[in-house]
């Protein structure tokens, strides 16, 4: 190895600005995205869509959750059992609590007209997992359920955030280029099936779905795997509920619904079975499910949890924790059997 | 940790700044624990593993020089402990899996063991990277270094630990001796070639790879349909490996390393030799110097050369993975080596010759994505006329989707190939600093805009 030789001073100075230059180079890449400001007060605004509608439909019971919502409960079937435009089902896909939260507070509770029930589809610890899926596309889309100023949201959500949580937060909030993302992809999208099929479908009109049949799930091959929310369970911190509870936004769910005098009833849904029975739970989370079923008791809202149904079994299933859309509309009425009492 | 997390970005920062602010005599260390902590991330008892290796080779080493006499024991003892690490973490499984199969042929009743052992991530470039030091010091290329620090460097260096490219020890550990110094214009096509190399992996990559998953999903896909679907997984294979390696090589450059270039626009390949002269280049010779040559390569006539070829390309297969599928694969080109070389180059269109290169690299995409063998075999058996005008249709526009996300890819290899020709220096490089400032910043408002909101590991690191 060559000994140190002492730099001089011309040679220092290039070093210098060769380092100037490479700050530079590296600002000019990353700074021109975040001047572009797709909105102007620094978020998606909220969307009045559910809201108008809630208002005219005007629905005695309301469902909310995700994709663990929509593939057990058909909306004809609940027309057909309890009556046209009896019921309304709030979902987005990937949503966990937050979106939860927001929805029923701007755009159930903000309703002119009260529904008597409203269901919240939720899986295992999610409840109080506040920060699950609140990044990237998953924080669009509780900034449309948001208004401006929604300080407990942030309260709840500040409150559980690690690290790397808070950077990526902060990430989204420097480049909010991104939230053009969904128009980009389906430009990309809509060009590709000009290409395909010139005059196929104008620009602006959903592209594609004709062949939505050929990936229906039920053509593809076993899908045992629960998806990304079934992977992350291995934190024993998740399954503290007392310590979960008043950094979470369930408490304030809860009083939400109490002041606007409507039922709250959380609804759990039951995980990928398997072949033998019901899937396997461990102890800290059968303790957890008791604390939260005791904390709602206590509370005034309802529970009630499908681990364990008897006619839950795994054909039932599709991928992961997904109800088979054949079996949707029985998966409906069993819901009317185990919860007729919230329907009389 | 993985490179596209905005842990690893915190982390290179960090490791950038104390590397280049400690003496010169500290920074090989600092990059050591740091490819430790780097490794050792998510999973530390891999590190284990890594250091297990890293003594091995570091003692066989030293020991082949100290008692010559004894040189073969300490060189078969190195290469050893690689091959007993590879084979335990990587085939035991495989192995129990077939032994089970055979006996269950047989008509014995034998169960399944529950006991499965946990591959490693990138296991087999670091054993392969520890067997070339162990070769080339008993085939005297290189000395054995007394450093510790400076071979466990060599081994665990981070931005190409994972997935390569596997570097050799006769061009990476002069480069961990020499002094380095902060070279501005280095540093400069190191954060190029990382933002490249992102945009490959965020943008390209795990968007062809939703169309990809997509029809490897499906149970019975039609001829369109699944070709489309391979196609797709060709352009997600190389934009993902070579994203990485873009990425590993900008990394290296920002601390003042050169790793040896990986791909150099595969799928513009002339032929099959060609195609692995252009496609995983750092193992593809690790094969042609360690196995093929010393095998005998082609000087002992044709029906040699053939079985050496065959054997070098069975091997390359299932150091892909532990499946009968990559053995396949190896298996595959290795045939269409052996008949390439019998049939020997014919006078036609370069483009011609391109395109049906192309073609035979996507048969082989289709056996080394499709892991059961039952359902490859009724891939290959797919009628064309078979197919629904709406599988024609949507087959079409998947193409013109993986089409559109690979321009980037289609105008780098034309311009690269391009400058390859005229005799320009290869790369974004040969540009202006200027216009590379604006391409890596449309690249990266790219990535702001097209990347999928969650990105899938690098294909690579499973092997």
């Amino acid at each position: 190895m060559s000994a140190a030789t002492p730099q001089s001073p011309e040679r220092s100075r290039r070093r210098s600005i060769g380092l100037g230059t490479a700050f530079l180079v590296l600002a000019a890449i990353l700074v021109p995205p975040a001047l572009y400001r797709p909105t102007l007060h620094g978020k998606l605004p909220f969307s009045r869509d559910t809201l108008d509608e809630i208002n005219s439909i005007r629905p005695d019971y309301v469902f909310i959750g995700n994709s663990m919502l929509a593939t057990r409960i058909d909306e004809p079937t609940l027309h057909e059992r309890l009556g046209k435009d009896c019921c309304y089902v709030l979902w987005t896909g990937g949503a966990e609590s937050a979106w939860d939260h927001q929805a029923l507070k701007n755009d159930v509770i903000a309703a002119e007209h009260r529904p008597k029930v409203v269901f919240v589809f939720f899986r295992d610890t999610y409840l109080t997992r506040v920060n699950y899926r609140t990044n990237d596309v998953y924080w669009w889309k509780i900034e449309r359920v948001s208004h401006d100023s929604e300080p407990e949201l942030l309260r709840a959500m500040r409150a559980s955030r690690s690290w790397q949580e808070r950077l990526e937060y902060d990430f989204g909030l420097l480049y909010p280029i991104q939230k053009r993302r969904e128009t980009a992809t389906y430009a990309i999208a809509w060009l590709a099936s000009q290409m395909a099929a010139p005059g196929s479908a104008p620009y602006g009109e959903p592209v594609a779905v004709a062949y939505n049949d050929l990936f229906s799930l039920e053509r593809f091959k076993g899908i045992e795997a629960a998806d990304d929310a079934a992977a992350d369970q291995d934190d024993a911190a998740l399954y503290d509920f007392d310590a979960a509870l008043p950094r979470s936004l369930l408490p304030s769910m809860v009083t939400l619904a109490r002041h606007a005098g409507i039922q709250l009833v959380f609804v759990r849904v039951q995980r990928r079975p398997t072949v033998d029975g019901p899937p396997s739970q461990r102890p800290e989370l059968v303790r957890y499910i008791a604390r939260l079923k005791d904390y709602l008791a206590g509370n005034g809202a309802g529970f009630y949890d499908f681990t364990g149904d008897p006619e839950l079994t795994l054909d039932h299933y599709m991928d992961g924790d997904h109800i088979r859309e054949s079996w949707r509309a029985a998966s409906t009425e069993l819901f009317l059997r185990r919860l007729h009492r919230y329907f009389q | 940790m993985i490179f596209q997390s905005l842990d690893f970005l915190i982390f290179l920062a960090g490791v950038f700044a104390v590397h280049w602010l400690l003496p010169w005599r500290w920074r090989n260390f600092v990059l050591m624990m740091a490819s430790y902590f780097f490794y050792g991330y998510i999973h530390p008892w891999f590190l284990l593993l890594l250091w297990f290796v890293t003594v091995a080779v570091y003692v066989s080493g030293l020991a082949m020089e100290r008692w010559p006499m004894h040189r073969r024991a300490f060189f078969l003892c190195g290469i050893g402990a690689c091959l007993g690490m590879l084979g335990t973490f990587k085939y035991f499984n495989f192995f129990v899996d077939n032994v089970v199969s055979a006996a269950r042929l047989m008509g014995l009743g034998v169960s399944q063991p529950a006991f499965r052992i946990a591959l490693p991530v990138g296991i087999s470039f670091f054993a392969f990277q520890g067997m070339s030091y162990v070769i080339d010091v008993y085939r005297d290329d290189i000395h054995a270094r007394r450093s510790f620090i400076d071979v466990a460097l060599f081994k665990a260096f981070f931005p190409q630990l994972v997935a390569g490219p596997i570097e050799r020890a006769t061009h990476f550990l002069p480069q961990i001796e020499r002094r380095r110094t902060l070279q501005p214009e280095v540093v400069i096509d190191g954060i190029f070639l990382i933002v490249w190399g992102f945009f490959k992996k965020l943008v390209v990559a795990d968007n062809v790879s939703l169309i990809a998953n997509k029809v490897f999903m499906l149970a019975d896909p039609g001829f369109p349909l699944l070709w489309a679907g391979v196609f797709a997984f060709c352009v997600q294979i190389y934009a993902d490996f070579s994203g990485y390696t873009d990425i590993a090589r900008g990394t290296a450059k920002l601390f003042g390393f050169n790793l040896i270039e990986n791909f150099r626009n595969p799928y513009l390949a002339s032929s099959p030799v060609d195609f692995w002269r252009r496609w995983h280049i750092s193992l593809s010779t690790w094969f042609r110097d360690y196995v093929y040559i010393p095998l005998g390569g082609n000087r002992e006539g044709r029906l040699l050369g053939a079985r050496n070829v065959m054997i070098t390309f069975l091997l390359s297969g299932l150091w892909h993975g532990a499946s009968w599928n990559y053995v396949l694969w190896g298996a595959y080109w290795g045939l269409l080596i052996v008949a390439y070389n019998n049939i020997g180059e014919r006078r036609t269109w370069a483009a011609w010759k391109i395109f049906l290169t192309f073609i035979l690299a996507n048969i082989g995409w289709l056996i080394f994505r499709e892991t059961d063998l039952h359902q490859l075999i009724r891939d290959f058996t797919l009628r064309p006329t078979a197919a629904s005008p709406l599988e024609w249709r949507a087959g079409l526009y998947f193409v013109c989707m993986v089409l559109i996300y690979s321009t980037p890819l289609i105008v780098s290899m034309y311009l690269t190939e391009r400058a390859a020709k005229t005799g320009e220096v290869r790369g974004v490089s040969a540009n202006s600093l200027v216009r590379r400032t604006v391409v890596s910043a449309a690249l990266f408002a790219g990535i702001l805009l097209l990347r999928t909101s969650s990105s899938g590991e690098f294909i690579y690191f499973r092997f």
